[in-house]
């Protein structure tokens, strides 16, 4: 997999080419069976299109916009919202984007919380929009709450 | 509750339409092959000490991979050359940890070419871990 990394300011972009031992190595862990997402005998491989969640995989991408609060010493995903344009094919090549868009604090069950979103674009080798994701991340502190759980 | 069957065409769709439920039991192994496949290697899903420090029961399931799950209950039903999943919002309402899991859905709304879905993932216990509105798309 071939894959460059960019860091600027807030903003992060990452550009994959897409190959379809990447597809397949992701429906066999998610359990997906269509052929459209594991006929690895495809022909032209490019017809093997990347299962339901595969955006997922561009969310490392936030690792550098996101930011730990140094009281925080714990963070957990507590939303997504995603939508789909077309879809991504073996073949592609794919630049993602990501940008943080909101940033709170506030008092939540496990005490003070701070709630991060972060906008995730994803665009193909032609420029065109193929996906947009939305992800929330909680950071708190599991010493003040003693307990991860609700 | 009686399950729909596997469709052949959108048009089949109708509302309050309950989907295949999947009874599955997500294991560590799993999460190491997901962390893989998805490029996720945060210490949340893989480092047992640390989150019992923290006080969580386990390490977590990545969220995406109890909704990937979700979605197949989705895809077994309506599959990708029926519907194509337009867009989804997914809220994780607590820590889902290695063990059975159980998802389902329900048709909510048809419109002429859309669909709207509520899907749920529960943990053995029964509680809902995550919940998602899903919409699906006609594919001409």
């Amino acid at each position: 997999m071939r894959e460059d990394q960019n860091t600027v300011g807030p903003r992060r972009t990452l550009t994959r080419h897409i190959e379809a031992g990447a597809l397949l190595k992701f429906a066999r862990a998610t359990g997906e069976t269509d052929p459209m997402f594991t006929d690895a005998g495809a022909e032209p491989a490019a017809h093997l299109v990347a299962p339901p969640t595969y955006v997922a995989t561009f969310c490392e991408v936030l690792a550098g916009v996101f930011t730990q609060p140094p009281e925080h010493d714990m963070f957990l995903h507590s939303a997504d919202a995603v939508v789909n344009y077309e879809p991504i094919r073996a073949g592609d090549t794919i630049t993602a984007t990501a940008e943080l868009s909101e940033i709170a604090r506030k008092i939540g069950s496990r005490g003070p919380t701070t709630v991060q979103r972060g906008m995730v674009t994803l665009i193909n080798q032609h420029g065109r929009t193929v996906s947009t994701v939305e992800v929330e991340m909680r950071s708190f502190s599991t010493i003040a709450t003693g307990s991860g759980n609700d | 509750m009686i399950e729909a069957p596997t469709l052949d065409s959108f048009a089949q769709i109708t509302k309050g339409m309950v989907l295949p439920s999947l009874d599955l039991t997500i294991t560590r192994a799993d999460l190491v092959r997901y962390a893989g496949a998805a490029d996720d290697y945060v210490a949340q899903h893989w480092d047992q000490p640390m989150m019992l420090a923290a006080g969580f029961d386990d390490v977590v399931v990545h969220g995406w991979l109890c909704f990937a799950h979700m979605c197949r209950c989705v895809t077994s039903w309506a599959g990708p050359t029926v519907a194509t999943i337009a867009s989804y919002r997914i809220r994780y309402l607590r820590p889902l940890y290695p063990g059975p899991v159980s998802c389902g859905g329900l048709v909510e709304d048809v419109r002429d070419d859309t669909a709207e879905l509520g899907l749920w993932a529960t943990n053995m216990a029964g509680e809902k871990v995550t919940i998602a509105v899903m919409v699906l798309r006609l594919v001409p």
